[in-house]
């Protein structure tokens, strides 16, 4: 019984179990549980989904919450692809340093850097104070406590979340494949842009799919750095759960946070190949 | 599971015995150490549930300090029971969600009046125990039936000297009146204060603010959306006035000296008007140490020389009436049930806000998003 | 290989974001040396007294080592797990491995406090509340997916031949995994590594639900009296944090050379 099952099951599913059975058996029935709230808190029936349409709040905090986090993933990657490009092209000791510096900027805790930026971009930070004392600017340009300040607070956050996953598909690549086109005669942006960026999509998709994802989660941050003004769905979910009690809520937009991303990955697989792009065979 | 069987039984056996008089107190009292449990609850035959000192759940930072030395010492000295502290912040989700859950950790939060008008009703919280708790040693509408307010704390509003040295403002219509007061403002973002600022900026008499216009409130504070910053933690007011971000900053009251000397005195704090909210005493429903020992805990928070030592130690203003006389002078000016200030502040309505509270936050969030 | 002018202009841009990543913590160290008892730029004066709090308060001394015990399991669980979670769907890699792999991601899109609350629910009956245990199982399925992410980047561009060739050279699964793959992927594995371990090392929304005394992590101890004040004590943190990274560095510099030396006589 055993061989047939083996032949029929592929013996990778051996490897997914563990963490499979993790998330099921530890994790699974209770966010199942919570979710549920959504259709029966505080009654039974699809009234916390309706006030997506009523409540003009719901959808304007979904969309800028959609809206920050695009534009964080979009700059975060392309900022992390700029450096994980020059880290992969380095000597080994320039490297090295590279990979310290983005080290030493991931050690930092979210409260430090939340208030090392207030203090860096306030009214009267350094910069401000800077460009003051040069007579560049005559009156303190507002870098933080707006959307401004949360864009710089999450881009800061998510770029080395973004250089790891590029660096890493990018260390795997088969650097002969560059040289090649070389020799054939195309120039130096002419095989960056035909050879070796589509080569790297697996890991600008891995570095996109990361980044926007905690973007969503994200609240700490914008919460400080955008003066209270800027809220985004994760703050309002927390804030529906602990303190306005309204739990039902807090589970739809949860439910359909969930239900975004999913949406978002079904959309990816039909330009791409996700089993290719995330590590499958070529088969 | 065999070992709770046996020692509830053995305690059972030692209560009855002791009561029989074939124990001696002494004896009894080892006992029920050895097993980890407060002897008043064994007698109450109530073996498994009570533990031997009193949780306070409540924010950490310098309350853990304050509250131990002004309320968790006498305590232990009069019943042995310590006090110790869960840092991680009682709001009213996480309240709710430990009672439902049936592990209750907690005996006593340090948090809002109104929460006992959320969470009374639904069963989460245990009813107060007037026959030892005094009703008449605080303000008469602050001892409700499941919260009773121990400190009295309020939202006033700090003022750059620098900015308006020769004509201060010196009420809410002021702080809101971004014309003859220019520079930017800070508010406080989970509604409660914002709204009562609101109200009396736009003309509401202090004592005839509840229940809330919302209407009229949002209005005043969306027009004055551009120049004002919202905070959610003291921290954050703490740093927007310190960094010089704001002109006019609301803040808790008790922290308005501590802010004042951090800003060498550039800012100073005006207390006309300001919002006096009552800081209460909750307890979970199905408290580890039990109803008889938390009742009497609370009850020694009550007396005026605790809360005179909170007064000090935390900036919190007693809520005990025969404390009021008791206040230092150099406290006076910061205080909010002081002779010269009582009369000034404008007093919050628990039952309101822990009614309607939920719908005030979400709708003042709509409305400065 | 000739650089083209792209890739040197591209050079300059990499170190200014580096520069840019790394100024909140060049901020830091002035800041832990501020006076003052909040978080602010020390106008004059300075202080030691935060790195004194840092080295001499027990609590904050027993708080670094708990976050670094917690941390380090969950990274080391979790990494196990993920990675052998995302070799598993690369070798399946079908419809359904795409499938699974979406639905692993469910811990990574959950709000924090939802999760938080889910894993309050359940850890309650099987008394894993305010438990190093308990605490290392939930980071680690927080950051499982994390690990799956990066080390299913990292096994895209590994060829199933090489695998192939492997096994038909006679080498057993395990063995293909341990000497052809793993190696290969190894900048993957210790990308995730990572990535679990300053998860679970800044974790604070789950941690504040399922710890009440017993586990006191460094975030939490960041956390304490946030109500009133920043204490500059996080900042003299962050600073010894980098100060080991960089000498670490510096030590890794030494060590290279040192071997290239040996190697050239």
């Amino acid at each position: 019984m055993i061989d047939s099952l083996r032949k029929h099951v592929s013996p990778g599913w051996m490897l997914v179990a563990p963490f499979f059975m993790l998330v099921v058996v530890l994790y699974l029935g209770p966010i199942l549980n919570i979710l549920w709230l959504s259709l029966t808190d505080p009654e039974p029936g699809l009234q916390n989904y309706q006030k997506l349409y009523t409540n003009d709040t719901l959808l304007r905090i979904i969309w800028t919450t959609f809206r920050i986090c695009l534009i964080t993933t979009i700059i975060s990657v392309a900022f992390g692809y700029s450096i994980a490009y020059a880290m992969v092209h380095a000597h080994q000791k320039r490297q090295k340093l590279m990979l310290t510096l983005l080290l030493v900027s991931f050690w930092i805790s979210i409260l430090v850097r939340t208030f090392s930026w207030l203090m860096l971009l306030g009214h009267n930070g350094l910069l401000n104070n800077a460009l003051e004392t040069l007579n560049i600017i005559s009156e303190p340009v507002a870098f933080v406590r707006n959307e401004l300040g949360v864009l710089i607070g999450m881009v800061h956050y998510m770029v080395p979340y973004a250089v790891l996953p590029l660096l890493v598909n990018m260390q795997t690549l088969d650097t002969r494949v560059m040289s090649a086109s070389r020799n054939l005669g195309a120039t130096g942006s002419q095989t960056f842009f035909r050879i070796y960026l589509p080569l790297t999509k697996p890991g600008i998709v891995a570095a996109c799919l990361l980044v926007f994802i905690l973007s969503l989660g994200f609240y700490v941050t914008p919460a400080i750095l955008g003066g209270g003004k800027v809220l985004m769905v994760a703050e309002y979910i927390s804030v529906q759960l602990l303190v306005t009690l309204k739990w039902g809520t807090a589970a739809m937009l949860a439910a359909l946070m969930l239900f975004g991303v999913l949406a978002l990955l079904y959309i990816m697989s039909k330009f791409m190949k996700l089993s290719t792009v995330f590590g499958g065979s070529t088969s | 599971m065999q070992d709770k069987q046996f020692m509830r039984e053995t305690l059972v056996e030692g209560a009855e015995a002791f009561k029989a008089g074939r124990m001696n107190r002494r004896s009894f009292l080892t006992l029920c150490a050895m097993a980890g449990v407060a002897s008043s609850a064994v007698m109450v035959g109530d073996a498994e549930a009570a533990a031997n000192e009193i949780v306070m759940w409540n924010w950490g930072g310098q309350s853990e300090e304050c509250h131990g030395n002004a309320i968790g010492k006498p305590f232990e000295e009069a019943t042995g029971m310590p006090l110790r502290f869960d840092t991680s912040g009682p709001l009213q989700g996480k309240i709710r969600e430990m009672v439902d859950s049936g592990n209750v950790t907690a005996d006593v939060c340090d948090g809002d009046l109104f929460d006992a008008i959320a969470l009374g009703p639904s069963g989460h919280l245990e009813a107060i125990d007037y026959d030892v708790v005094d009703k008449a040693k605080t303000l008469p509408n602050y001892a409700v039936e499941h919260g009773v307010s121990i400190i009295l704390y309020g939202y006033a509003f700090v003022y750059d000297t620098e900015a308006y040295g020769d004509t201060p403002p010196n009420s809410w219509a002021d702080f809101f009146d971004t014309a003859k007061f220019p520079g930017k403002r800070s508010l406080y973002k989970w509604a409660n204060g914002s709204l009562e600022a609101a109200l009396m900026a736009d003309g509401v008499s202090k004592d005839e603010l509840y229940p809330l216009d919302m209407d009229r409130a949002l209005a005043k504070l969306v027009a004055m959306k551009d120049d004002s910053l919202y905070w959610g933690s003291g921290s954050e007011a703490h740093s927007m006035v310190v960094n010089g971000e704001v002109s006019m900053g609301m803040v808790w009251q008790n922290r308005g000296r501590n802010i004042e000397i951090d800003t060498d005195g550039r800012y100073k704090l005006v207390m006309n008007e300001a919002l006096a909210m009552p800081g209460a005493y909750i307890v979970p429903k199905g408290n580890p140490a039990g109803r008889e020992a938390i009742m009497k805990f609370i009850a020694t928070a009550q007396d005026p020389a605790a809360q005179l030592q909170l007064l000090e130690c935390l900036g919190m203003t007693p809520s005990n009436p025969e404390a009021f006389a008791m206040i230092p002078e150099d406290q006076q000016p910061y205080a909010i049930t002081s002779a010269m200030n009582i009369d000034k502040v404008a007093f919050n309505d628990p039952v309101w806000w822990g009614e309607n509270g939920g719908d005030a936050v979400n709708a003042f969030l709509e409305a400065i998003s | 290989m000739k650089q083209s002018m792209l890739a040197m202009f591209n050079r300059t841009g990499a170190w200014v974001l580096l520069f840019f990543l790394v100024l909140p913590a060049l901020i830091s160290i002035p800041v832990s040396l501020t006076p003052k008892r909040f978080l602010s730029m020390p106008k004059g004066e300075l202080s030691l007294r935060h790195f004194e709090k840092l080295f001499t308060s027990p609590e904050w001394l027993s708080s670094f080592a708990q976050s670094a015990i917690i941390a380090s399991s969950t990274a080391l669980l979790a990494t196990i797990l993920g990675t052998l979670c995302a070799i598993g769907l690369w070798r399946v890699s079908s419809k359904y491995s795409e499938l699974v792999r979406a639905f692993l991601l469910l811990p990574l899109i959950i709000p924090q406090i939802i999760s938080a609350m889910a894993f309050y629910r359940l850890w309650i009956p099987l008394g894993l509340l305010d438990s190093y245990p308990g605490l290392i199982i939930a980071h680690t399925i927080l950051a499982g997916p994390m690990v799956l992410i990066t080390v299913s980047a990292s096994l895209a561009n590994f060829d199933p031949k090489l695998e192939q060739a492997s096994k038909n050279l006679g080498a057993s699964n395990w063995a293909t995994m341990r000497r052809v793959i793993l190696p290969s992927i190894r900048p993957g594995v210790f990308a995730g590594a990572l990535f679990a371990f300053i998860l679970s090392w800044d974790e604070i929304v789950v941690t504040l639900f399922i710890s009440k005394f017993n586990v006191y992590t460094l975030p939490r101890r960041m956390w304490n009296g946030i109500r009133e004040n920043t204490d500059p004590t996080v900042a003299a943190a962050a600073v010894v944090l980098i100060a080991i990274t960089v000498i670490a560095f510096g030590v890794s510099t030494v060590l290279s050379r040192r071997r290239a030396q040996t190697q050239n006589d």
